[in-house]
């Protein structure tokens, strides 16, 4: 069997040239994004205007606000002057009355308590009259105090100086310490003698935020005396006399942006002036509580309008994928189709046509189980491939797919599933997914059938569309089988050619295997220029030779096939490695650049000869000790280069057990790694096995390093020496035996043999050589000598020594007796047999019983 | 004693200093001494003889040195054989040193060639007291 699968690791084809349907794709796709984006930007610009407007109401809201302060406080200033109007014209009702005018202190007193019962709402801190010494003569509540002098108090002092009303400012009640505003009127007497001063106390605690008597409508409201005391806050003084400053002056507005009255910034300060003199009403209140429902509008506009863009934008999104996913369905159709195209123009095999189909098919419809039947060799190969892969696997489990495989072989077909008995079953086992079979044929060669593809799809009809790219599916499959059957047909042949060239078998014989391979890199399509030869001499040396003409195709062949021959025509000839390749060099071209190693086995010897130019060294496993030798020191450049005289040989022992491995560079070589290691690789995986043989070792080697991708000859021979027997066949010359002698002896050694035993065997057989020598030179030429020993498991050893001539009756008796003799004396059996043909010496001699050398009387004098 | 004149006749070492045959000749009184290294056979033979028949030149003695010699067959046998009986015409001495226990002095044995040949233990024994 010969290396069969020439096309393993061939790089997948790498497919990113953008092919024309591609850049149309990418045309319609930034298409698609400016209309995207042009959307987005109107959308953005509404909403800017939408903001816009927002703003804008936000800011009249806010004067709308500022508006709203100044309304207040003129609210909350007219009802502070009418208050006071009030208490006055009271006051005054009072002054005039005639308990008053009379001057009568206790009438007066029993009048207030009627006129200003304690809890009255009118003036909360009682009424009293003061005479014009300044002490009070009565009083609505006169038991809660003794009588006060109040002569030092300015509202007193003004109105006995004036003769008119007078509002006093913030004060602290004499009696209680209670803050307090005083109302003072001049009392007169029934002459019209200004008589004293009423006055009324308004207890500044029951103004204003319990709203019971000064009801200002806002928390906020602050009512400045003239000595800038915050008379609703307890007399608390202004912090801020610069901003009280400023409103005395501006008497009524608005600051929209000023520090409060407290001293604190961003505030509202709406303010208007009192007619009780020097008073100021004002309405002071941070920003962010005046804009506050400015504000929250404004909150509620952007809001509206953030949602509403997100609701725009989210529908251009979800319309834009639903557009993306129907494009990109055409697009992967698309790309499948070109993807197919380039898959199919590396396809070399119908098997890979179908590979290709298929993966191009799930691709082009997602929604379908691919089936593809590819014709070959009378048979269908059916398989099936789906991004459904519960469907598919439905599909694989069940008998189906070769009959749907077999549907549509004629004609486009559509075969609903539920229709068809024997695919219904299809349709109930996938839930009712699937639900038709639709199937184009493909035509082979002359328009026979070669195949079909076929759809197991969700979709009831397929698109005319659909149909197209199912039928351009079908053409370019056809086209695709037609190269890989011719392509098979190349190959076929370029491997014929290349086994031609290579011997048809290696000699193997007991205790040495050989087994040679060679396995071509590429595409397998042309012939390489490596090649393997192993040539056993008659002499029992085995030449191997492993070689490499660099280049491809017939040139390399032809100087491959040539410096083969020519190797095993001088490896006939000759024995020395060095020599057989000095030798080639005359028979090969300068032009050619030729790389080559030869290695000489002697089983009997034991030796390793060998020689390389410009190769990588073979390996020398010696499978006792484990170690694994490079023979690299004899190397020379390669022919082409080399001159006889740079050729070296070396010659190393060779184990009793030993792996002698021959490869190409294609075996270790790969681009980028180091060559060095992978020797080192080779040589651990030779070591490792038992009895390697060359397919182990390019899969171990391709396992670790990558498949090769050059071509790769291999020659291992495993040898053992004990299990050699001893063949030799060699010119019939006297100078010949001498190392026939000492191979002889060293294989004796090898097995087993003492020294002075295989000395004495190797003189008995030299013996029965010497009659040879002498019957070949009678018969006028070299003829040969073949002496074969093997020792049987008893433990004797038989030599044969056969000849092609016959006896040679001119040497004198006495010089052939000494020769026979000596063979008789020391073997146990010699047997001298001459035919018409030869003559044939058997000697025999038992290992380890008494050496059969005692002179006997009978043989003496003979 | 030491030998007067030695000079190789014939030398076919191996390029690793092995030796495969070697042949020096040297006089010592009348007689030739051939002392022969390595592997005296068919192909080797002649050269033995030529060198017995080249060194003679009057002696009375001829000696054949085979203690380091390391084979020895039959046809090494005749070439002694004859010399012994061409110079017995001419009235020289002949022997041969083959140290015993080792398999070349068994081929004299075997062959019943010890006597007729003088083989002896060393050269002094054949050059002995008349030497």
């Amino acid at each position: 069997m010969r290396w069969i699968d020439l096309r393993r690791g061939r790089p997948p084809t790498d497919a990113r040239a953008p092919a024309p349907i591609d850049v149309l794709q990418q045309g319609s796709e930034s298409s698609r994004r400016r209309l995207l984006a042009g959307a987005a930007v109107a959308v953005v610009l509404l909403a800017a205007i939408a903001v816009a407007l927002a703003w804008r109401q936000y800011n009249d809201a806010k004067s709308q606000a500022i508006d709203d302060q100044r309304a207040r406080v003129a609210t909350a200033g007219a009802i502070v002057d009418t208050f006071f109007a009030g208490e006055f014209g009271t006051l005054d009702a009072i002054a005039n009355a005639p308990s008053i005018v009379g001057g009568s202190v206790p009438v007066m007193t029993s009048y207030f308590r009627r006129a200003d019962p304690p809890g009255s709402v009118l003036f909360t801190g009682g009424i009293a009259w003061i005479d014009r010494s300044g002490a009070i003569q009565a009083s609505s509540n006169p038991s809660r105090n003794p009588r006060v002098k109040v002569a030092d108090r300015q509202y007193f002092r003004q109105v006995l100086a004036t003769r008119a009303p007078y509002v006093s400012a913030g004060l602290f009640d004499r009696r209680t310490g209670r803050p307090a505003v005083v109302v003072a009127v001049p009392t007169f007497d029934a002459k019209g003698v200004l008589s004293g001063v009423l006055v009324g106390s308004i207890l500044l605690s029951s103004v204003g935020r319990d709203g019971r008597s000064l009801a200002l409508g806002s928390p906020d409201v602050k009512v400045i005396d003239r000595r800038g005391q915050l008379l609703l806050e307890g007399l608390e003084p202004v912090r801020n006399p610069e901003l009280l400053r400023q409103v005395r002056k501006l008497g009524a507005g608005v600051l929209p942006s000023s520090k409060g009255f407290d001293g604190g910034n961003g505030h509202v300060v709406a303010f208007t002036s009192s007619k009780v003199p020097g008073w100021v009403t004002a309405i002071d209140r941070p920003r962010s509580s005046v804009f506050a429902a400015a504000r929250r509008a404004l909150m509620l506009e952007l809001g509206s309008v953030l949602a509403g863009v997100l609701l725009v934008l989210g529908v251009l999104v979800y319309v834009t994928r639903r557009v993306r996913r129907t494009t990109e369905t055409q697009n992967e159709r698309a790309r499948s189709w070109t993807g197919l195209t380039r898959a199919l123009a590396s396809a070399n095999t119908p098997a890979e046509v179908g590979d290709a189909l298929l993966a191009s098919l799930s691709l082009a419809f997602t929604n379908a189980v691919a089936i593809v039947g590819i014709e070959d060799g009378g048979l269908m190969e059916v398989k099936a491939a789906s991004r459904m892969l519960r469907a598919r696997r439905v599909v694989e489990s069940t008998p189906t797919l070769e009959l749907a495989a077999g549907l549509g072989r004629e004609r486009p077909t559509t075969i609903p599933l539920d229709r068809q008995p024997d695919l219904r079953d299809l349709h109930t086992r996938t839930g009712r997914g699937l639900r038709a079979l639709h199937a184009v044929p493909i035509s082979g060669p002359g328009g026979m059938p070669a195949g079909t593809i076929t759809l197991l799809s969700t979709a009831a009809r397929l698109e005319p569309s659909e149909w197209d790219l199912l039928r351009s599916f079908a053409d370019q499959a056809t086209h695709a089988l037609e190269r890989a059957w011719l392509f098979v047909h190349e190959h076929e042949l370029a491997l014929r050619l290349q086994r031609s060239l290579l011997p048809e078998y290696l000699p193997s014989r007991e205790g040495a295997s050989l087994a040679g391979r060679y396995l071509a890199g590429g595409d397998g399509v042309e012939v390489g220029g490596d090649w393997y030869a192993a040539v056993p001499r008659p002499d029992g040396i085995i030449h191997l030779c492993v070689g490499d003409v660099s280049g491809r195709g017939i040139g390399a062949a032809t100087v491959m096939s040539r410096q083969r021959h020519t190797f095993e025509v001088y490896a006939h000839d000759l024995r020395s490695p060095a020599e057989i390749v000095r030798r080639m060099l005359r028979h090969a071209d300068d032009a050619e650049m030729i790389t080559i190693a030869v290695v000489s086995i002697d089983p009997y010897a034991g030796e390793v000869t060998y020689s390389c130019l410009g190769h990588p060294p073979p390996l020398l496993h010696d499978r006792e000790t484990g170690e694994v030798v490079r023979l690299d020191g004899a190397s020379a450049p390669p022919m082409g280069v080399a001159v006889p005289g740079d050729v070296l040989e070396a010659t190393l022992p060779l184990p009793a057990d030993a792996t002698v491995v021959l490869y190409t560079d294609g075996l270790i070589e790969r681009r980028g790694k180091n060559i060095d290691l992978a020797i080192d690789l080779l040589a651990r995986l030779v070591a490792l096995q038992p009895s390697p043989t060359p397919e182990a070792l390019v899969a171990g080697v391709g396992d670790t390093i990558g498949h090769p991708d050059d071509d790769v000859a291999l020659l291992v021979l495993v040898i053992q020496r004990a299990r050699v027997s001893f063949d030799v066949e060699i010119p019939a010359e006297a100078q010949r035996l001498r190392r026939l002698r000492h191979r002889l002896h060293a294989w004796l050694a090898a097995h087993g043999v003492g020294f002075d035993d295989a000395a004495e065997i190797v003189l008995a057989v030299s013996e029965a050589c010497n009659n040879a020598v002498e019957h070949a030179y009678a018969d006028g030429g070299p003829g040969s000598i073949r002496v074969a020993v093997s020792i049987a498991e008893s433990g004797t050893l038989r030599v044969v020594v056969e000849d092609g001539g016959t006896w040679r009756d001119a040497v004198p008796d006495d010089e052939r007796g000494r020769g026979i003799l000596l063979m008789e004396e020391l073997m146990h059996s010699t047997d001298i047999e001459t035919g018409l043909t030869g003559t044939r010496v058997t000697l025999e001699r038992r290992l380890g019983a008494d050496p059969p050398l005692a002179p006997e009387p009978a043989t003496a004098g003979s | 004693m030491v030998p007067s004149r030695a000079q190789p006749v014939y030398d076919d070492s191996q390029p690793d200093g092995k030796v495969v045959f070697r042949l020096r000749s040297s006089r010592i009184g009348d007689a030739v001494v051939v002392e022969v290294a390595g592997e005296v056979d068919m192909a080797t033979a002649p050269e033995l003889a030529r060198a017995i028949d080249a060194g003679l030149d009057g002696a009375g003695r001829v000696v054949v040195d085979l203690s380091e010699a390391t084979f020895l067959d039959s046809s090494a046998l005749n070439t002694l054989v004859h010399c012994q009986r061409g110079l017995a015409e001419e009235g020289v001495a002949f022997s041969v040193v083959s140290p015993s226990g080792r398999v070349l002095r068994k081929v004299f044995e075997i062959t019943r060639l010890t006597e007729p040949l003088s083989v002896v233990e060393s050269v002094e024994e054949a050059l002995g007291p008349d030497g």
